[in-house]
C-alpha cells in the first residue's frame, strides 16, 4: 500500500513537471508567432523606407527579431528532446 | 536646512577662535593635523590589506589574548594609548580585524599605558613621541611617492602616525598656556567629595590635554612635592583613565560604523573600570599598600605606589571585562547602528511576502525596483545630469551643450547609505526563500537577483565614469569633449529608459525590443572606438585621453547593457511561463556581439 502512495506521488510529480513543459512549449511557440509577425512587418517597413539610416535602423531590428526567433526555435527544440 | 546653517557656523566660529586666539589656533591646527593622520593611516591600512599587515594582524589578532598582548606590547612601545586606540579603530574601518580583536586591542593598551606611570614615576622617563614625527613623515612621503602598492601603504601608515603624532603635539603645545591653570596643589579635598572632584579633575585635564600620560605626569609631579594628597592622586588617576576615552572618540569621528563602535567600547570599559575603581577605592589603596610591601616600594613614596595603584585598577578592569566581551560586542552591534535612511529599507520584504511564491517574487520584483530608483540618483549625477533633466523631454543633446553645472554627489557614501543596505536584505531574503529550490520560482529569483547584482554592478561602472566625465565637461580639447558628451548622452538615453518605469504607463517598450537597444548600443560603442582610431591617425586627440576614452567608452557600454538587462527583467509581466518564455528567447550579450560582428561583415538574416 505504501509503495503504492509511493508510486502514485512519483507519477503525480512526472506529470506536473511534463504539464509544465508543455505549457512553456506553448507560451514559446506564442512568443515566436509574435516574433515572426513582428519580423515580416519591418521587412515591409524596411522595404519601403527610402532614408538610408531609418532603413538600416530597421534592418538591425529585424537581425534582432531574426536571433531571437533562431534562440526561441532552439529553445523549443531542446524541450521536445525532454520529452 | 539644519545641515546647511550647521558647516557655516561652525567654520565662521573656527575663524573667529584663529582670529583671536593663537592658543586655540594651535590646538585647532593640532586636531586637524591628528583627524588628517587618521585619515592617511586608514588609506595606508587599506593599500596593505591582503598583504603583510592582514597575515600579521590575523596571526597577533585570532584569540582575545592574542588582541590583549598585541594592546599591550604596542601601548608600551609607543607609550600612547591613544595612539594605540585609534590605530585600532583604523584597522577596523578598514575591515582587517573584528570587533572583538579590537576590543581586546583597547584592554591591553589600558594596561600597557600604565607601564608609562612606571617609568615616570621609577626612572623618572619619558618618551617623546613627537621627536617621531619629522622623521617619520619624511620616510612617510618618501614611501607614498613609490610604485609599489605595499610601500605606498608602509609609506601612508608611516606620514599618518607622524600626521598623528605631530596634531597631538601641536594640542599639547596650545594648551601649554592651560595647563598652568589646572593646579592641583591648591584644591586638596579630603574624602568622598575629593574623590568625585578629582575624578572629574582627572577627566577634564586629559580631555584637555588629549593625554592621560601628561595628567599622569603632572599629578606625579605633584605628589612627589608633596603639593598633592595620595588619594587624590589616585582619583586623578582615575579620572585620566575615562578623559583618555576623548581621543578615540575624536578619531571614530573619521572612522566607520565598526570604528565608531570601538570608541564606544573603550568609553565602556574605561568608564567600568573606573566605577569599579570608585567603589572599591579603601580595598584598592589597602591591596597597593600589600604589594607596595611585597615589592619593596617605600612606604612614603606615593608616587610608585601611584603606578601601583594605576596598573592594579586596570588589571582589575581586564579581569572584569573580559569574560563579558562576547555580550560588550553585540551589545555595541545592537545599539550602535548604522544611521539607516527610510530609503534604504526594504519595504516590500516582509514575513509574510515569504509564504506563497508569486507573492514572494512579486515582492522581490517591487524591492528591486526600489533598489533602482534608489541607485538611479547616483547614476543620474554620476554622469553630471540632473534627474528632472532626464525625467524631461528636452533632447540631452541641449542639455549638455549647456554646460550647466553639474549636481555634486559622493558615489561612496551614497551608495553604502542607500544602496548595498538595500542590496544586502534583498540578497537575504532570497536566500532564505523556502522554495528557492523549485526550479520555476528558483529561475525567477535568480533573475531578479541578477538583476540587482547588474544594478549594483552600473552604480560601480559610473563611479568610475564619474570622474573623466566631469573632468570632460570643459576639457580645452574640443574632440576630446564631443567623445565624452556621446557617452554622456548614450547612458542618458538608457536612464531615460529607466525613469519610465516609475511612470504609470511608461514604459511601451516590450522586454524583447530592448535587445534593440542593446545591439545599438554595442553598435555605438564600435563606431566609437573607429571613430578615436581616426581622431589618432588625424592627430586631433592625445594618446592619453584615447586610452582613457576607450575604458570610459567600455564602461558606459558596459553600464548601458547592465541596465537594459535590468529593465528587461522588470517590465517583463504576465505569468510565470510568460516569463521565462521570454528569458528564453531574449539575447544575451554575447549573441548580440555576434549579431553586430555579423552586420559589420555585411551578412543579413
Amino acid at each position: 500500500m505504501k509503495l503504492k502512495r509511493l508510486l502514485a506521488r512519483l507519477e503525480e510529480f512526472l506529470n506536473a513537471r511534463e504539464r509544465d513543459r508543455r505549457a512553456e512549449k506553448a507560451e514559446i511557440r506564442k512568443v515566436l508567432k509574435r516574433l515572426k509577425r513582428k519580423e515580416h512587418k519591418l521587412r515591409a517597413e524596411a522595404e519601403a523606407e527610402s532614408d538610408a539610416e531609418a532603413r538600416s535602423g530597421l534592418e538591425s531590428r529585424i537581425a534582432v527579431a531574426h536571433a531571437q526567433r533562431r534562440k526561441g526555435l532552439a529553445a523549443l527544440k531542446a524541450l521536445k528532446r525532454k520529452d | 536646512m539644519l545641515r546647511r546653517i550647521v558647516l557655516p557656523v561652525i567654520l565662521a566660529v573656527l575663524a573667529y577662535g584663529l582670529w583671536i586666539s593663537p592658543s586655540f589656533k594651535e590646538i585647532a591646527a593640532g586636531v586637524a593635523i591628528f583627524l588628517f593622520g587618521m585619515l592617511a593611516m586608514e588609506e595606508g591600512f587599506k593599500a596593505l590589506t591582503g598583504g603583510i599587515l592582514e597575515g600579521l594582524l590575523a596571526r597577533t589578532t585570532d584569540r582575545l589574548w592574542k588582541s590583549v598582548c598585541f594592546g599591550l606590547v604596542s601601548t608600551t612601545v609607543m607609550q600612547s594609548s591613544s595612539l594605540v586606540s585609534v590605530v585600532a579603530i583604523s584597522f577596523l574601518s578598514a575591515g582587517m580585524i573584528a570587533l572583538g580583536a579590537g576590543v581586546g586591542i583597547i584592554y591591553g593598551a589600558n594596561l600597557g599605558t600604565t607601564t608609562g606611570a612606571w617609568l615616570v614615576a621609577g626612572f623618572g622617563l619619558k618618551v617623546s613621541i613627537s621627536a617621531y614625527a619629522m622623521p617619520m613623515l619624511v620616510f612617510g612621503v618618501v614611501l607614498v611617492l613609490q610604485r609599489s602598492r605595499n610601500l605606498r601603504g608602509i609609506g601612508y601608515v608611516l606620514a599618518g602616525l607622524g600626521f598623528l603624532f605631530l596634531g597631538i603635539h601641536h594640542m599639547k603645545e596650545g594648551f601649554e598656556a592651560f595647563k598652568e591653570h589646572v593646579d592641583l596643589t591648591a584644591y586638596a579635598l579630603p574624602g568622598l567629595r575629593g574623590l568625585v572632584v578629582y575624578v572629574a579633575v582627572g577627566i577634564v585635564a586629559t580631555v584637555v590635554m588629549q593625554s592621560s600620560h601628561a595628567t599622569l605626569v603632572l599629578t606625579i609631579a605633584a605628589l612627589a612635592a608633596g603639593q598633592l594628597g595620595y588619594e587624590n592622586a589616585v582619583a586623578v588617576a582615575i579620572g585620566s583613565n575615562v578623559g583618555t576615552t576623548i581621543t578615540a572618540i575624536l578619531g571614530s569621528l573619521s572612522a566607520n560604523i565598526d570604528g565608531k563602535r570601538l570608541a564606544a567600547a573603550h568609553l565602556v570599559f574605561n568608564l567600568v573600570t573606573g566605577v569599579v575603581a570608585i567603589g572599591l577605592i579603601d580595598e584598592f589603596v589597602a591591596a597597593v599598600g600589600r604589594i607596595s610591601t611585597f615589592l619593596g616600594i617605600a612606604t612614603n613614596d606615593h608616587a610608585l605606589q601611584l603606578a601601583v595603584f594605576h596598573t592594579l585598577f586596570n588589571l582589575v578592569g581586564i579581569v572584569l571585562m573580559l569574560p563579558l566581551t562576547g555580550t560588550l560586542v553585540r551589545g555595541l552591534e545592537r545599539v550602535v547602528r548604522e544611521p539607516e535612511s527610510e530609503r534604504a529599507r526594504p519595504r516590500y520584504l516582509t514575513a509574510a511576502a515569504s509564504e506563497l511564491p508569486d507573492v514572494t517574487v512579486e515582492a522581490v520584483r517591487r524591492e528591486t525596483m526600489h533598489l533602482l530608483s534608489n541607485a538611479f540618483e547616483i547614476l543620474a549625477h554620476g554622469i553630471g545630469l540632473h534627474r528632472r533633466e532626464l525625467r524631461s523631454d528636452v533632447p540631452l543633446a541641449q542639455i549638455i551643450e549647456r554646460r550647466s553645472r553639474p549636481p555634486e554627489i559622493d558615489i561612496d557614501e551614497r551608495y553604502d547609505r542607500t544602496v548595498k543596505p538595500l542590496f544586502g536584505a534583498i540578497v537575504d531574503f532570497v536566500s532564505r526563500a523556502p522554495f528557492g529550490q523549485d526550479e520555476g520560482w528558483a529561475a525567477e529569483l535568480f533573475a531578479l537577483q541578477t538583476s540587482c547584482r547588474n544594478i549594483v554592478k552600473a552604480v560601480k561602472g559610473v563611479k568610475h565614469l564619474n570622474k573623466n566625465l566631469a573632468r570632460s565637461m570643459n576639457a580645452p580639447n574640443l574632440e576630446v569633449r564631443a567623445q565624452y558628451d556621446q557617452i554622456r548622452i548614450r547612458l542618458g538615453e538608457v536612464l531615460r529608459q529607466v525613469a519610465a518605469l516609475d511612470e504609470p504607463g511608461g514604459h511601451t517598450v516590450t522586454v524583447l525590443s530592448l535587445d534593440d537597444a542593446k545591439l545599438s548600443l554595442l553598435r555605438l560603442d564600435q563606431r566609437m572606438t573607429s571613430e578615436l582610431a581616426g581622431l589618432i591617425r588625424s592627430n586631433k586627440i592625445p594618446t592619453a585621453a584615447v586610452t582613457s576614452l576607450m575604458n570610459d567608452a567600455r564602461y558606459a557600454t558596459e553600464v548601458g547593457l547592465e541596465l537594459l538587462e535590468v529593465l528587461q527583467v522588470l517590465t517583463s509581466t504576465g505569468n510565470r511561463r510568460e516569463r521565462a518564455a521570454m528569458r528564453d528567447v531574449a539575447l544575451d550579450v554575447s549573441e548580440l556581439r555576434d549579431l553586430g560582428v555579423a552586420a559589420n561583415r555585411g551578412e543579413g538574416p
